[in-house]
């Protein structure tokens, strides 16, 4: 499993160095594909004796769909650490997070990349972070109600297969994300935190559509 | 069921081994058959409807085996697997070890670690024969015998005088094994008394981490019968059993290490007084305790406690059985009542259960040809509904060759105590897990003092207790036996079981942490069969081989795979793909095919040649795919075969030396398979002094 990993994100890591930031579409000119490796969201995970929950502090790592990369300040779309996922919008659960100054919301789609072709229409669909939870549920994978899930016999993360997160950025444009894996090559950190994704992302404001 | 009944057909005794070492003749044929007790009548197996087979002392000296587990892992259809504690459990006709009971000489052995008997601590010492019954048996045994039977029934002494055997065997890990048994009759009076002794310094198949694999440990256990003839028609007897393991205990938690030990306790003491009423009726009481208990603990580098833990579990079970024969109806009727108390560390208080109940069972063979067991029980638990099963089988001899048998029986399994009872939060993770009877009450606490961010579940479905895991069991075969030098057994097998207790997520307390209770949520089935042949070419060799198909699914899985898309990662593009339903492959831990192949070569009057060799074709522990179901682009761990070679010299009747090689190949996988040591060399002495 592991080695295999390896292969591919080499490879993978290649195949990007050679696209550069893949922003090429023949298409359509404001739909941007891209892959993100090994983005660091590691967090600081420290386990506490029995009974307490594990710890997790630091920071956020916030990234832009319209930057394609790792952003600094108020203009960020998701943001990563450890096994949770934010996004600019709607309001703080947790003193350590960055202030929501935009109207960045998500849902969870079942299918595959290919299948979402349009965003929701249905306001019922979108949800942002709320003061108790987040949009996407941070359930440590135990339970598969957000993004991952956790195999108590390996300690192993892993993104729910069919599970396709379609954003709406902080200014109101859509992307949609499939996370690949959650380690990075080196396997330097055993609770993980390194995201590596696809995404796909309409740069044109009046458009719900990905083609 | 019609199909069922016109095509049961038998064919009468085979297997034939001269042992008739019942207690009492009374009213049983004295034929010189091997007799299975666990179905509570004493019966030849050649005349059992039912896919029942027997080990025997022979077989367990060619095995090589001194422990349970070492002997039951060579047998059609059963595997060893490890459960989470590195306790090992058998897995029969497809179902989870905490499916079957294991029984000695009748009385049931308690201690289970997530559902599984660790059967290392049960002795062969003083062992003669092993009986299987595969498939539900609960309308004899009651819970726990949802799969099945395991019942070891100890030596008897036939004629007067005394009897000695020693053991010894040393082999490789610095493994030791000794045992003593001493066996003495005279006139009414019977004694035996047996000694084991085991150690080994374990193994480690990683060398790059810091712990072993399997830790050093070492165990004795003790055992002592006695039956007393005071009349000749009233027996009395007694027995007790003593086992005590001692093990180093060790852990890594955030790169320190941990250090400990885990001591196990048990006894067991029996007694009961058989009264032979009439020629055809006979009354037995009988009284049974035991208890077993788990102490272990884990300390920093720095001597400061990490964690301790303790498992104590009891059981009182009293029982009276009336057997008859009227008109050649052999019946059994019994009663009883079992007490059962667990403490142990996690537990909001001592868990209790009692439990009331009554069986019958009805042994006839129609027009003296076609055989026939029904039998029914009834459970009657103070805290939970009653539980009532059923049996009933059909053996139909079609020639003197060929029998026909086919069974069909309900079984049940009540939900353990850590099911009702849990209550544990999660050091690493900190989730909480409550057992259902003790949910309720802690999550309306949890949620007036604000502790719970959202809750999934209505409490209200929560405050009722939970249900037992119910099964059905059909078999249907056949016993072919075309000479004295060849036979084959047939068995094709369904268990459905529905009701399966699994842990689900209730709310979630601050910061999304999960909280789960128990509940009756899945439903399995397993179907394949099983196919057994021996073979005596000739007066030297002995072949035997045995092969199991196994389909095993969660049905509401298979359901989800026909009706719902249900994707999975490409291990290779780490993208999701679209499964289709025939990619379903099965539940976990479960191999389609198995095999074992053994033989057993007499290469002149002092030396004997065994070979035993099993398969177990690929199987997965977990998903790798994102999906948390077991489809055919998993990882899969691949089929392995293991060898075992001995040879045995008789010096004479009484001494003997065995040599020999488990696992010739050197087979691991130290990644998945952690009950699997590499090759092992051992050299065992046996004698045997008969006054």
């Amino acid at each position: 499993m592991k080695t295999k990993i390896k292969v591919f994100l080499s490879v993978l890591t290649i195949a990007i160095a050679f696209m550069g930031c893949t922003k090429d579409s023949p298409d359509l000119e404001t739909v941007i594909t891209a892959t993100i490796t090994e983005l660091d969201a590691q967090g600081l995970v420290s386990m506490n004796p029995p009974p307490a929950p594990p710890t997790i502090t630091g920071e956020y790592t916030k990234f832009s769909f319209a930057e394609g990369k790792v952003v600094e300040g108020d203009e960020w779309d998701v943001a990563f650490r450890s096994t949770s996922i934010i996004v600019n919008g709607g309001m703080a659960s947790d003193s350590s997070q960055p202030n929501r100054t935009g109207n960045a919301a998500v849902y969870i789609a079942d299918g595959l990349m290919s299948d979402i072709v349009e965003v929701s229409h249905d306001a019922s669909f979108w949800n942002q972070d709320g003061a108790t939870s987040t949009a996407i549920i941070d359930d440590f994978g135990q339970m598969q109600m957000g993004w991952c899930v956790y195999d108590q016999t390996t300690n192993i993360i892993s993104p729910i297969a069919g599970k396709i997160l379609v954003f709406r950025t902080h200014d109101n444009k859509y992307a949609k994300v499939e996370i690949l894996n959650f380690y990075d090559y080196a396997m330097t950190n055993p609770y993980g935190g390194f995201y590596t994704f696809n995404y796909v992302y309409q740069s044109d404001e009046e458009s719900m559509r990905f083609e | 069921m019609k199909e069922i009944f016109f095509t049961c057909i038998y064919l009468s005794s085979f297997l034939c081994y001269a042992q008739d070492k019942e207690d009492t003749v009374v009213f049983e044929k004295k034929v010189k058959e091997v007799i299975i007790s666990a179905t509570k009548s004493s019966k030849p197996l050649g005349k059992l409807p039912l896919p029942g087979s027997i080990i025997n002392e022979k077989e367990i000296t060619e095995s090589s085996s001194n422990k349970l587990d070492e002997v039951m892992e060579k047998q059609t259809g059963i595997v060893s697997v490890p459960t989470k504690t590195g306790a090992k459990g058998l897995q029969m006709q497809g179902l989870d070890a905490s499916y079957t009971a294991i029984l000695l000489d009748g009385c049931p052995m308690i201690g289970r670690s997530f559902g599984a008997l660790d059967l290392n601590r049960i002795s062969l010492a003083d062992i003669e024969k092993i009986e299987i019954i595969r498939g539900a048996s609960s309308s004899l045994y009651g819970s726990n015998a949802l799969g099945g039977i395991i019942n070891l029934i100890s030596k008897n002494k036939i004629k007067d005088g005394e009897n000695m055997e020693f053991g010894i065997k040393y082999g490789t890990n610095n493994s030791l094994n000794a045992n003593l048994l001493y066996l003495y009759k005279k006139g009414r009076l019977q004694l035996s008394n047996s000694l084991d002794y085991y150690k080994t310094d374990g193994y480690d198949l990683i060398d790059s981490d810091v712990l072993n694999t399997v830790n050093p440990f070492s165990n004795y256990s003790f055992r002592t019968k006695i039956k007393y003839d005071l009349t000749t028609k009233i027996i009395i007897k007694a027995n007790t059993r003593y086992f005590s393991q001692k093990q180093e205990n060790s852990a890594e938690q955030e790169n320190n290490i941990l250090e400990g030990k885990s001591k196990i306790h048990e006894w067991n003491f029996g007694a009961s007084i058989r009264y032979l009423m009439f020629n055809n009726f006979s009354s037995e009481a009988e009284i049974y305790t035991t208890n077993y208990r788990t102490d272990e603990f884990l300390e920093n580098l720095n001597g400061s406690l990490f964690d301790e833990n303790y498992f104590d579990h009891t059981l009182l079970q009293s029982e009276l059985r009336n057997k008859f024969n009227l008109n050649g109806v052999d019946g059994v009727i019994g009663f009883g009542m079992t007490k059962e108390k667990l403490d142990r560390k996690d537990f909001s208080s001592i868990a209790r259960q009692d439990l009331k109940f009554v069986y019958g069972q009805l042994d006839y063979a129609i027009f003296g040809v076609v055989d026939i067991i029904a039998g029914s029980r009834y459970d009657n638990y103070d805290n939970y509904d009653s539980e009532i099963s059923n049996k009933l089988a059909l053996g139909f001899p079609i020639s003197k060759q060929l029998k026909i048998n086919s069974s069909v029986g309900t079984g049940f399994k009540t939900p353990d105590f850590r099911q009702k009872y849990f209550d544990f939060t999660n050091s690493t993770l900190g989730y909480t897990v409550l057992g259902r009877e003790v949910a309720f009450d802690r999550l309306i606490t949890m949620e007036n003092d604000g502790m719970l961010q959202s809750i999934f579940i209505p409490f209200s479905e929560i405050n009722s207790p939970l249900k037992s895991e119910t099964s059905l069991n059909i078999n249907i075969g056949f016993k072919y036996k075309p000479s004295k030098k060849i036979s084959f057994d047939v068995n094709a097998f369904k268990n459905k079981v529905v009701n399966l207790i699994e842990a689900q997520l209730v709310a979630h307390k601050t910061n999304s942490i999960p909280v789960f209770s128990y509940f009756n949520l899945n439903q399995i089935e397993t179907k394949g069969f099983e196919f057994n042949t021996s073979f005596r070419p000739n007066n030297k060799l002995e072949i035997k081989a045995g092969y199991q198909l196994l389909y095993a699914n969660d049905i509401d899985v298979r359901n989800r795979f026909e009706n719902e898309d249900i994707y999975a990662n490409d291990l290779q593009t780490l993208e999701s793909f679209k499964l289709s339903k025939e990619d379903y492959f099965g539940l976990f831990n479960r191999s389609r095919h198995m095999g074992n192949l053994k033989l057993f070569y007499d290469l002149n009057e002092k030396i004997d040649l065994n070979t035993i060799i099993t398969y177990r074709s690929k199987y997965a522990l977990n998903d790798s795919n994102g999906n948390n179901v077991l489809d055919t682009y998993d990882e899969f761990i691949e089929g392995y075969a293991l060898c075992d070679i001995s040879l045995i010299h008789y010096k004479n009747s009484t001494e003997s030396i065995q040599l020999g090689i488990k696992n010739v190949f050197d087979f691991t996988n130290p990644e998945y398979i952690s009950n699997i040591s590499g090759r092992l060399y051992y050299v065992q002495v046996k004698v045997n002094i008969n006054n």
